[in-house]
């Protein structure tokens, strides 16, 4: 079973996220942003917009500790949020709540796509 | 006065026999366009009644020529299956007669039935076999030569400007053959569009026609015109959006060959409308109108990422929208129409947007749970969100806004949706675009305008404890909505930092920026780890060409964004990578793990840039970085009087070689290598006289480095915060000078920090510790102007130091004092473009 780690200050937005990645049958982890030691999951879901830093900082932090396919989840993603987070080497940003079929959909796909390591 | 024409007895004007023939002959092509659907009969029979009467009329005018005409044409249609050519024979004559009866009694309506056509239609009558009575076709079938001959026309009229009166008299038969045929046979054309081609076809005839009846040039109804024509195209193209809004994807009525019509329509009324605004914004908008419809096509072939770059085209679109709404320039904003446009596309926008909210969320099961959780977070978030915004307009005029600000509004945004509450969605969505943009241009959101949304959330939490009704929020969302105008009225006035030019004058596309830089920049995100890496292996894989090239590109672009604190970073970088460079020597491993941590902080700072928020202070990386220049050898005169020292050496060995060869002048083998060695001194003599050259002038370029040092060390030692720019970098002075104008200007800057720096310091001056010095050398025949303009919130009283002075005296330069304007200064340094006096004893500094 795929695993999601979910890490955003919104509970809402946090239930949404379950809500739609327990219709897949994915597991589903919840974590802060300040801990230290985050259980690695397939796919890393993560705020762009946090109370303390932003999502593009703390996505570089938690490559560091051996995070793969990180998304980054916004309400409305501007064109140079998916650019920028693709130029720092994450999947891309995901508007969240955002249709649901297209949202499992990319999901599987990013799961599919076989990680290729970082060029730094 | 005309005489009456009498017909059937009744003394008729000739003017209402002109309309009614007109007319009649409306209804006659009408019926004939049946016939050819329809193939019936009785309605053939009816046509060419009609059309005999026509004919008999023309008898009672004085138009010989029209009678010709008219008879001729009727024998052509009274033939059997008329062929391709005559299909388009008949088409054009038609026309031209309706034309000719449009004219009426002017004088040049003759010319309309030119002798040509005449001659064709009786070579075709005559090519018939001579029979002129032939029954009407059983079963008439369209040939698809005649179709295509009018779907050509159909393309001829769409492609070609409709605004333009002469064009008009060109394409005046295809108009009416469009007009008339394309509605009933568009149906047997794959991909539909058959709406707005007689809504331009209809109108090109109105114009022509309503000309000739006033009997005036088409040419004066040509402004008049284009605002019909480009009306009519916006309402095709809405009322074609409108179609797409309705349908809803997978229950929609619409098959893809419908929609894939639809978009095909929609793509030529909006390459239409592009073809008539010349403007920036407009193309823009044309462009993202484009993209949607690629999307919406996506969506309805369900292609799994067709609906978030939806989403993504929609904000662009509402965005350039908006900046539409915002542009002053008179020749852009085009009055109703255009409004029109924008307030549709916003409508439409709205409308989607609900549309797929309700795809968006199938909570299910968890209906309730998200109720009540998003309740709770309403609860929690709208206190914090008037705090800050409370906060925030005690600031006002406030440089930055608070990150947290976008954060929590963005929040209430989710939980809105989820609540189901359209129209506060709508407002905060507005609210959030209007904080965008306050960060990204530099907006500044008035008190009024913080007041009336800390007012509207504060209802709406009053609304949320006591359980009232959304209506009672709509005079605050009114208010909130003036406000917001008030606020976007204020933009109107381009603001240097929205316009910035290079030096050549050419406005720079700031709105473009930010995607451009995100696109370019590859070798900067990568450069800490490398650093980092090349500490422990030694040798660095760190491409510092692409990187000073990233440098510049991001320095650049980040002054025109007004994001200082990159742009500072970027350039002290750039001159450190500039400095290894030029000495070619592989750094040490303190100097790479230097460069590692300004790269990482130059990389958090892209990011706090990136993600909208406010960009960490850089002073302290700068202070190292001008520490480490500060320590590095003053690389450029030194380098280059070695080279030239290399040169001459080399230029010695390869005269002495010359000499030798000339000794084997008569051996066989001797001229070749005369020739290689001759070319090979005449490189190096070239390429010393340009070093040589070189050394006696030197680039004001050179001057940066020096300068950000001074002004580092004088920032750090007062606290202030102090950002320097250094304009026309490629001025050329005589080496002498400018070494000897070089610590002048340092001490002046030294001078200008530490007064301001004081001045701040002072109780009673308010505002951040900022300083703005921007240093402008102008060469003007033989005097150099140096300008530094002094900004700052607290400008001090300068009294020129006695250093100084004595310093400006042996430069035989002068020194003004200028107000430049609320918060500015203008010093202007004048001096004679020459080497200074060297019979003075002793150097000034």
């Amino acid at each position: 079973m795929p695993s999601v780690l979910i890490l955003d200050e919104a509970p809402l937005r946090v239930l949404w996220l379950e809500a739609v990645l327990q219709g897949m049958d994915w597991q589903c982890l919840r974590g802060d942003t300040q801990e230290k030691a985050l259980p690695l999951a397939d796919i890393t879901l993560l705020a762009l917009h946090l109370q303390h830093g932003n999502g593009f900082e703390s996505a570089m932090a938690l490559r560091r500790q051996g995070h793969r396919r990180i998304w980054l989840l916004s309400d409305l993603p501007a064109q140079t949020d998916d650019l920028w987070a693709r130029s720092l080497g994450l999947e891309g940003v995901l508007r969240v709540p955002a249709p649901i079929e297209n949202f499992r959909s990319l999901l599987r796909a990013s799961l599919e796509v076989r990680h290729e390591a970082p060029c730094a | 006065m005309k005489p009456p024409v009498r017909e059937h007895g009744w003394p008729v004007p000739e003017e209402v026999l002109w309309t009614l023939l007109h007319a009649s002959m409306g209804s006659c092509l009408q019926l004939l366009e049946l016939w050819l659907r329809t193939g019936e009969q009785e309605v053939y029979r009816r046509a060419m009644d009609l059309l005999g009467r026509i004919h008999a009329c023309t008898g009672f005018l004085p138009a010989k020529r029209l009678g010709m005409f008219c008879g001729q044409w009727r024998e052509l249609l009274l033939k059997a299956h008329a062929g391709t050519q005559e299909a388009a024979l008949i088409l054009q004559a038609g026309v031209r007669i309706e034309h000719r009866l449009a004219w009426a009694c002017g004088r040049h309506g003759d010319r309309l039935l030119d002798l040509h056509t005449l001659n064709r239609l009786r070579a075709a009558c005559a090519g018939q076999g001579g029979s002129s009575v032939s029954r009407p076709p059983q079963t008439p079938v369209v040939s698809p030569c005649f179709v295509l001959a009018l779907g050509n026309a159909v393309q001829r009229i769409l492609c070609s400007p409709v605004s333009e009166p002469n064009d008009l008299s060109v394409q005046g038969l295809p108009v009416l053959q469009v007009a008339s045929f394309w509605p009933q046979l568009s149906p047997t054309r794959q991909g539909g569009g058959a709406a707005e081609v007689p809504a331009v076809a209809l109108l090109s005839l109105h114009q022509r026609i309503s000309a000739c009846r006033l009997g005036v040039d088409a040419g004066a109804h040509a402004a008049g015109f284009l605002c019909l024509a480009r009306r009519a195209l916006m309402e095709v193209l809405l009322s074609r959006w409108r179609e797409l809004v309705d349908a809803v994807p997978g229950q929609g009525q619409m098959n893809r060959d419908e929609l894939a019509g639809v978009l095909a329509c929609s793509r030529v009324c909006l390459r239409h409308f592009a073809a008539r605004d010349t403007s920036r914004s407009c193309d823009r908008l044309c462009e993202l109108a484009q993209n949607l419809l690629n999307y919406l096509q996506c969506i309805f072939a369900r292609d799994l990422v067709g609906e978030r770059m939806l989403m993504v085209c929609l904000l662009a679109l509402e965005r350039q929208v908006l900046k539409r709404g915002l542009n002053p320039d008179p020749a852009v904003a085009e009055g109703p129409a255009v409004a029109l446009l924008e307030r549709r596309i916003r409508r439409f926008l709205r409308a989607r947007r609900h549309r797929l909210r309700e795809s968006m969320l199938g909570w299910g099961a968890h209906q309730r749970q998200v109720q009540a959780r998003g309740l709770d977070e309403l609860q929690v978030l709208l206190p914090d969100l008037c705090r800050v915004l409370v906060q925030q307009g005690r600031r006002v005029p406030a440089p930055f806004l608070p990150d947290e600000l976008l954060y929590l509004c963005s929040r209430m945004c989710v939980c809105v949706l989820c609540l189901g509450w359209g129209v506060l969605y709508e407002m905060l969505c507005g609210v959030r675009s209007l904080l965008v943009l306050a960060v990204e241009q530099r907006l500044q959101l008035t008190g009024a305008y913080l007041h009336c949304l800390a007012r509207l959330l504060t209802r709406i939490h009053r609304m949320l404890q006591k359980q009232d009704v959304l209506e009672h929020l709509l005079p605050a969302l009114r208010a909130l909505q003036m406000a917001s105008a008030r606020v976007l009225a204020g933009q109107r006035h381009p603001q240097s930092l929205h316009q910035p030019a290079h030096e050549g004058g050419v406005p720079v596309r700031v709105d473009a920026l930010p995607v451009y830089l995100t696109e370019h920049l590859h070798t900067l995100l990568l450069a800490p780890e490398l650093l980092q890496q090349a500490v422990h292996t030694g040798g660095t894989r760190l491409d510092s060409r692409a990187c000073l090239l990233e440098l510049t590109l991001l320095g650049q672009g980040a002054r025109a964004l007004a994001v200082w604190r990159v742009a500072d970073l970027a350039e002290g970088l750039m001159e450190v990578h500039r400095a290894l460079q030029i000495d070619r020597a592989s750094p040490a491993p303190e100097t790479l793990a230097l460069l590692g941590e300004i790269h990482q902080a130059l990389r958090a700072c892209l990011n706090h840039a990136a993600a909208r928020q406010c960009v960490p202070d850089v002073r302290g990386p700068l202070a190292r970085l001008y520490a480490w220049l500060e320590a590095a050898s003053p690389l450029p005169v030194s380098r280059q009087s070695s080279d030239v020292v290399r040169l001459t050496r080399a230029l010695t060995a390869g005269m002495q070689a010359l000499e030798d060869a000339l000794a084997l002048g008569n051996h066989p083998q001797g001229l070749p290598l005369l020739r290689r060695l001759l070319s090979e001194q005449q490189e190096r003599c070239l390429q010393l006289e340009e070093e040589l050259e070189d050394a006696g002038r030197v680039r004001l370029g050179r001057w940066r480095s020096r300068l950000w040092r001074v002004v580092a060390r004088c920032a750090s030692a007062t606290d202030t915060e102090v950002r320097l720019s250094l304009e026309n970098d490629a001025l050329q002075l005589d080496r002498r000078l400018a070494d000897a104008l070089l610590p002048v200007v340092e001490q002046m800057l030294e001078w200008l920090i530490g007064c301001s720096g004081a001045q701040i310091g002072q109780p009673g001056v308010t505002g951040n510790a900022l300083v703005k010095i921007h240093l402008r050398p102008r060469l003007n025949q033989q005097t150099l102007v140096l300008a530094l303009l002094l900004e700052s919130q607290a400008l001090p009283e300068l009294v020129v130091p006695d250093g100084l002075q004595s310093a400006l005296h042996w430069l035989d330069a002068s020194l003004r004092l200028r107000p430049g304007g609320s918060g500015k200064q203008v010093l202007l340094l004048s001096l004679p473009a020459r080497a200074p006096r060297w019979d003075i004893a002793a150097k000034p500094l």
